[in-house]
This record gives structure tokens, sequence and C-alpha cells, in this order.
């Protein structure tokens, strides 16, 4: 059956109909434009913050960091106006670092915001309008609605970005969208790493910097070293040279001066042997002349031989004298390990007449001590000491009495000589260790070269040498000697040569 | 003679956009040779700074320029809030560049507006053979506007140009001439190189859907009725929208094709010629961008984008057929807005952009500024109209290689 003509009516219904659905393709068609844009509007926006991490990543200055920055999130976002402010989370305080399109708005220095804004943008973005007064400083900016997020550095907050548009510009503006906050927090985070990286590469830079500044001080240092190094090399060849000089010079004095204490030597060996030898005559002949014709001359002609006589043994004595304190002063020193206790006991039968003489109590006191000393010099000094310590303490019928004794010190031993003698005046201290000084006139035999003598050779060993007057009668004299001395061992090698 | 450069960006910060514009135009530190300066921008920049620092660069140059919904450049098309695009010009009879510009275009006078600022044109130079025009894309009354200027220099001057626009929202749009900022105003730009001419193609790719419907009260621009209901009303009623939808979504969806005289037909490639509906009233009439008389069928038209893309290719073929051998010196391409992204996903945006600038660059880099407006002037077989939905290329060419 053929199928009826439609009437015109109907036909004008089917075409209503089909321009019904013509005008429905033509929305859903622009609808699928719309949808495939914003497609290619989020694709877009990924690819410029790519080339935003790409830029921001080469940048060191906080304040060009901060401009980029606000410049790619305007544009990503298609907004009007934006800021990034530094976020004071103690004291919930922001100021900003940057801003953007701010056009006659009333910036604010420092804004405080509440801890519900805290709270409610610390997590992730959210969007602000000026529905909420907790906003208000923010629309006092000219924010009628923004994203806001927060950016991190190592998980500490430090600030956050803000993107909106005002109320004026929200006629042109794109509304702002939740579904947009995902990415937006996202570059807001990324903000944060790349924050970081700006210091950690100012913090490089500055490193680096400061490195090189080293190297170039040390550069610097290095070379005025080798200037130095030359300048002291110089010195040294210099000094070395004049060094050398001296040592031949000393070497030639060194050798002069042996040659001429060998000949001083010999020379008082010649002198006092020449000079004993007649008054070792004179003495034993005025001798025999007393013993033979002494009975047959008058008071005065013998006492004129007992001056002769007198005389010539003092010459002697003091030829002696003058001998050793020549010796002393020219010879080395011998130094050996000497047993002081024996030492001391070997002068006291030296001295063993000249006690017995004298009825002297001499109070042996020395305990065992081993010293290194030129053992004869040191026998010299208790010799003298000794000595002197019985002819001071003779006078008027007094029995002497001489306390000798030792005691260890550290690294010294002091020696002690003490008699119950005349003592000595103050105002001789001073001479007392002078050569040919006789303090007592001619009251006391002696050549004055006595204490002299002990001083040369106390000195010599390193040693010090002084006395003290008893509180009640006569004095103490004191000596020191070093229990071990190597260096002066060496130096006293030195001497000896 | 006169030599163009331009340059387009996407910088968000004003004044580095346009400093960094014209320097990459001029290729260095010749902007201070500029004798006019055309900036396009989206909404979103500061004018004010772009002004003022177009006027540091250039501080002998005259500046024009209109916003719109997105720029394109030999970069590329922007339709981002902040996009700029510029065209420098430099010549050397300083005559040869002459501006005009007036405050307050409405549909009211668009005739005695544009018939003003005419004659100024001429009176400072009568040998000016072509026009550009940038005027608001809201207010005007664009046919009006093309008789005034045809009353001073005769039907046959080359018109072209658009109209500015914002970012589709139909709210305002702004134009500039030299630092001022005007929100309702219209710039001519006279051209009087007599070695230059204007070579231009139009086309929209649109076709008419259902039976159309008729205005049956109306005044000058202003419908008040369609099929004797409010004329609003009655077209929201067709697009199955809300009465109260505000004109700026509608763009996309809502052109009105109008049929064209029948010899127009065969070189628009259409029947039908497009208008946009910008503004409406509280009563709910509407306005259209050109006188809309009672008795005038329209008809709800639908993107045909088949249509669109084989369209611009034989545009883009009649062009190079035109121009031949001749030099391209420059090129100025005024889009209709709702062609950019509200038409268009990204890639077949950039391929329709390639379409045109490919043929006419043919491997060089030629100056080209083009903008996302309202409404676009191009020539009809030697007639200007005013233009809705379309793509409208003018490639300024050599006159001297004609001959050769």
């Amino acid at each position: 059956m053929n199928k009826p003509k439609p009437t015109y009516n109907e036909l004008l219904q089917k075409c209503k109909e089909l321009q019904s659905q013509v005008q429905t393709s033509i929305t859903i068609r622009h609808d699928l434009v719309k949808a495939k844009n914003d497609l290619d509007d989020e694709l877009s926006k990924f690819q410029l913050m790519q080339e935003y991490g790409r830029e921001a990543l080469n940048i060191l200055n906080e304040g060009e960091f901060t401009k980029l920055t606000l410049e790619y999130f305007i544009r990503i976002y298609n907004q009007a106006r934006g800021g990034i402010f530094k976020f004071n989370a103690k004291e919930n305080k922001v100021t900003p670092l940057s801003v953007f399109g701010m056009y006659g708005a009333e910036l604010q220095n420092e804004i405080t915001v509440s801890d519900k804004f805290k709270e409610a943008c610390l997590s992730e973005g959210i969007i602000i309008d000026a529905q909420s007064t907790e906003w208000f400083d923010f629309f006092k900016m000219g924010f009628y609605k923004a994203y806001v997020a927060c950016f991190y550095e190592d998980s500490v907050i430090q600030g956050l970005v803000l993107i909106g548009h005002s109320k004026e510009e929200s006629k042109f503006y794109p509304e702002l969208v939740s579904s947009d906050l995902a990415s937006f927090t996202t570059m807001v985070q990324s903000v944060g790493s790349l924050y970081s990286n700006l210091h950690l590469q100012k913090a490089l830079k500055y490193e680096l910097l400061e490195r090189k500044k080293i190297e170039q001080a040390l550069i610097k240092s290095e070379e005025e070293l080798k200037l130095a190094n030359q300048q002291l090399e110089y010195k040294i060849e210099s000094r070395t040279s004049e060094l050398n000089e001296s040592n031949l010079k000393l070497k030639q004095q060194t050798s002069e001066l042996i040659s001429t204490n060998t000949d001083l030597r010999r020379f008082a060996n010649v002198i006092s042997h020449d000079l004993k030898t007649p008054l070792r005559s004179m003495g034993s002949f005025s001798g025999l002349l007393k013993k033979k014709i002494g009975h047959r001359l008058n008071d005065a002609e013998r006492k004129y031989l007992d001056i002769i006589e007198g005389s010539s043994t003092s010459m002697y004595a003091l030829i002696e004298d003058l001998l050793t304190y020549t010796k002393v002063n020219s010879e080395g020193l011998n130094l050996y390990e000497a047993d002081v206790k024996a030492l001391v006991g070997e002068t006291l039968v030296f001295l063993d007449s000249e006690i017995h003489d004298k009825d002297a109590v001499i109070i042996n006191k020395i305990e065992d001590c081993v010293i290194f000393c030129d053992r004869i010099k040191l026998k010299q000094v208790f010799l003298n000491l000794i000595q002197n310590a019985i002819k001071f303490s003779s006078l008027e019928g007094q029995i002497p009495e001489i306390v000798i004794a030792n005691e260890q010190r550290g690294n010294q031993v002091l020696f002690s000589v003490r008699d119950n003698g005349i003592g000595i005046d103050e105002e001789f201290k001073d001479k007392v260790f002078v050569e040919f000084e006789r303090l007592n006139g001619n009251k006391y035999q002696g050549s004055g070269m006595g204490l002299s003598i002990c001083d040369r050779i106390v000195d010599k060993h390193g040693g010090k040498i002084w006395f003290v007057n008893n509180q009640q009668k006569g004095a103490t004299f004191y000596f020191t000697i070093d229990l071990q001395n190597e260096q002066l061992s060496e130096s006293q090698a030195l001497t000896s040569l | 003679m006169v030599n163009f450069y331009s340059a387009s960006n996407g910088e968000v910060d004003s004044e580095k956009a346009i400093h960094k514009a014209i320097l990459s135009a001029f290729d260095g530190d010749n902007h201070r040779l500029c004798d006019l300066l055309i900036i396009h921008t989206t909404i979103g920049h500061n004018y004010q700074q772009l002004l003022d620092e177009a006027r540091r660069l250039c501080p002998n140059s005259k500046i024009v320029g209109c916003t719109c919904a997105g720029v394109i450049g030999v970069e590329g098309a922007n339709e981002n809030m902040r996009a700029l695009g510029i065209m420098a010009i430099t010549a050397r009879d300083k005559s040869v560049l002459q501006v005009a510009s007036c405050h307050q275009i409405t549909g009211e006078n668009s005739y005695d507006m544009a018939r003003e600022m005419a004659r100024t044109l001429k009176e400072n130079n009568p040998r000016i053979n072509m026009i550009q025009i940038l005027a608001s894309g809201i207010d005007i009354a664009a046919d009006q506007a093309i008789r005034g200027i045809g009353s001073v220099f005769g039907n046959s001057i080359p018109i072209f140009g658009g109209t500015s626009s914002d970012n589709m929202k139909a709210i305002s749009s702004y134009q500039f001439i030299d630092t001022t900022v005007l929100e309702r105003g219209a710039v001519l730009v006279g051209y009087a190189d007599p070695d230059l001419e204007i070579v231009m193609g139009v086309h929209h790719g649109s076709v008419p859907v259902g039976e159309g419907f008729v205005v049956t009260k109306s005044e000058k621009n202003r419908v008040y009725e369609i099929e004797s209901q409010p004329a609003w009303t009655y077209l929201m009623d067709q697009l199955r929208l809300a009465h109260d939808t505000h004109p700026g979504p509608c763009i996309p969806i809502a052109g009105l094709g109008e049929l064209l005289p029948k010899d127009l037909h065969e070189t628009y490639n259409n029947q039908h010629i497009l208008r946009v509906v910008v503004k409406v009233d509280i009563d709910q009439s509407f306005y259209m961008p050109v006188d809309c008389p009672v008795g005038t069928r329209l008809w709800i038209t639908e993107r045909n984008e088949e249509k669109i893309f084989s369209g611009v290719s034989k545009l883009m073929d009649n062009m190079t057929d035109q121009i031949r051998n001749r030099d391209i010196i420059a090129v100025f391409h005024t889009d209709c807005a709702a062609r950019g992204r509200a038409m268009f996903n990204k890639i077949s945006k950039e391929e329709i952009i390639g379409v045109m600038q490919k043929p006419l660059m043919n491997g060089h880099k030629i100056p080209w500024l083009g903008m996302y407006g309202y409404g676009e002037f191009t020539l009809l077989n030697n007639k200007n109209y005013f233009h809705n939905y379309t793509s409208s290329i003018y490639a300024l060419v050599k006159k001297s290689n004609t001959t050769a």
C-alpha cells in the first residue's frame, strides 16, 4: 500500500521538529567546542607551568622571582590581579612580596589573618570571596574573588599566592571555579620548591663567591709567601755567609785564645816557679839563719829575720793562690761524677794538722751525695771555705766550731759551711768575693784570693755562692751545684779546649 | 613609501608587553621613527599603560587602536585576557598617513560622525585612497558609518577594518586615539600612498536554518518586534534560551542571516550576510549593527565547519589571484570574535589561521595584524559592506608591480 501523502500541517509540524533538532545540535556543538577548548586550556596551563618552572629555575633575585611567578599565575589563570605574600604563620601576619594589577587599590603593608583563614588555606587552595568578612583586608586591596594557597619551604610555611579579580573586573574575567583549585594548589606548591631552589642557588652562589675570594686570597698569600721565601732565602744566604765569616773569625779568635791561654799558663808556671824558688830560698835561709845564729842576735835582729821569713811565706802563699786563680779562670772543668761525702772527708784529712793546731771542732753533716763536678776544684772550694772558717773563728782563745752540711733542693745541692767566728760586716758584703780584698787588713794571714777562687769555681759549675751572718755569731757560706748538668758539661768541655 | 612592522605577544604586564612588541616589531631602536602605531589588545590590559609606554617609545607617532577578543599576528592567535598586537608604520611623506577620530558614536549619529571624520581626513589629504576604520562594536550603525564616509570620498573608496569588542561579554569595548581611551568612539586612518593598493576578501561559511522570520517593528538599527512579538523574546524562544539571557553568550549561536542581493551571491559565496546582536534593551528590543527595516526576513544560522574551511580556502585563492606577483607589504585581518575559541578548538583555529596566512606569506614574514572583533568592513563587488561572523583579510600591495 502506498503511504498517504502528508498534509501541509503535518509537513509544517515535521519541519518545526527538524528545526528544533537543528537548534539543539547548534547548542550541543557549541558546548562541545567549549569543552574541547577547556581541555586545551588545561593542557596549556600545564605547558605554561612547565615553562614557568624552567624560567624560574634560573632566577637568583627574589624580587625578579616573585614578579615572574605572579605574571605566570596571572597568565595561566587569566585573572586581573594578584599578590605573593610572605606569611608569618606564628603571628598570623602576611606582608606583600610582589603585587600585580592592583590599580587604585589600597595596598596594605601588613595584613593580619584569622586562624580560620590560616587553617583553611594551609593544606590546600581555597576560593575566597567578598561575602565573608574573614578576608576583609584582602578585599581592601581590591580582591572580590580570589584563589589562595600557601607555599612551603622544607615543610615550613613561607608565603601565599592570591590571584583573582575585583568586583568591577568580574564582568570580564573568568569565574573562579573549584575545579581549578587542584592545579592552582599544585602550582603554588611548586613555587615553594622553586623558592627553596632560589635560596639554595643564592647560598651556592654566595659560597662560590666566598670560595673564589678565598681562592684569590690564597693565590695572593702564596705569591706573598713565595716572595717572602725568596727574601728569606736571600737573608739566610746573606746571614749564613755572615755567620760563616763570624765562625771563621771565632775559630781564629778561639785558636788565638787557646794559644794565648797556653802561653799564659806557661807564663804563670814559669813565673810561679821562678818566683817560688827564690822565695823558698829566702824562707829556708832565713830559717837557717835564725836557727844557727839566732841566739847571737838581739831582739830587733831576730824580728827582722821573722819578718823576712813571714813575708816570704806570705809571698809564697800569694803566688800559690794566684796560680790557682789563674788555673781556675783559664782551664776548663774536668767533669765527672763525684761522691761529695768522700770529697769533703779527703779535704778534712788534708786540713787535719790545721784543725788540730786550732783545736777546731768540725761537725761534718755531709750526707751521701753524688754530683757531676770537677772534683779537684770543688775540693778547693771546701778547702778554702773550711780554712777561712777555722781562721776567722780562732780569735780570743775561742774554739772554732765548723759545721759542714748539704741539702738537696730540686735539681741542685745546697752546701753550707758554718762557723762561729767574727762574721762579716755589712759594709764589706759586696767585697767578700772580690780578688785581693782582705777585709781584716793584716790581722789574719792570707792573700785575699780564697773566696774569689771559690766564687769562680762555683760560677763555672753553674752555681751560686753567697753568705749569711749567723744570728748569734759567725757566718755561713752557702753554694749550690747542679746534681747533673750535661749542658754544663758540654759548655765546659768547649771552654776546656 | 610606507613601511610596516608588526609584532604580538602574551606578556601580562602591560608596560612590558607594549615595550617588547614595539622593540620586536622594529627589531632594534628605530621605533622613534614610527609615524603611526595601530594597537589591538584584549580586554585585560591596562590601556593607559600601553598608550603611555607607546608614546614614550614612539614620541612622534599617531597612536590608534581598539580592544578585541583576541589578536592575530605572525606569531599566531591569542585570546587570553592580556594579548597584544601592533602594526607600526613609517612614512617618508608623513602626510600620506592621516588620522581622525570621534567620541560618542551611536546608531543614531553614525552617519554624521563618520562623515565628519572623513571630511577631516580629506581636508588633510585629498589624495587618500583607502580608509581603515576601528569603531565601537556595540553602539555603532556600521552601514550608516559607511555611508557617511562614502558621502565624502565616494562609495567606491575601499574601507577596511572592524569594530572593537570585549571578550565576547558584549558589555563594553574601547578605542584609542593617541593617549586617550574612548568607550564609544571611532577612528579612521586614511592612507594616501599612491603606490599602495588594497586587496581584500571576506567569507563566513554559515547556513540559514528553517524558514526564517520577519521583522515587524523597527527603527533604524533597533528591532522592536519579530513576528509581532518582542524581538529578543522571540529570538530566545527560537534558540531555546531564557528570555533574560544576555547577548554575550548568544553571540556564537545567534548569528542572524539576511538575504543578500542576487548579484552578490557568487562573490560572497553565500546567499546571506550575517548580523550579530550585541545590545538588548530592557523592552526586549535589540540593536543590529546595520539598519533593519520592517519586513526584513532574518534566519537563524548554523556554522558549517566544512563550508568555513573551504570558503576561506576559496577566499585566499581569490586574493592570491588578484594579487598575482605584486609585493604584499602588510596584511590587516579582522575576524569575528565568534570565529575564535567560541567556534573552533585550538587545533582548528590554528589550522584556519594557517590557511589564511600561508598563501600570503609564501615563506616570508609579512607584517600581519589581526583581531577578533564584533564586525568587519569589507568590499563586495567594489561596494563597502559591514559584515559579521566573517574572516576578512586585507592585503596591502605595491601598486607599481601591476604595470610591470
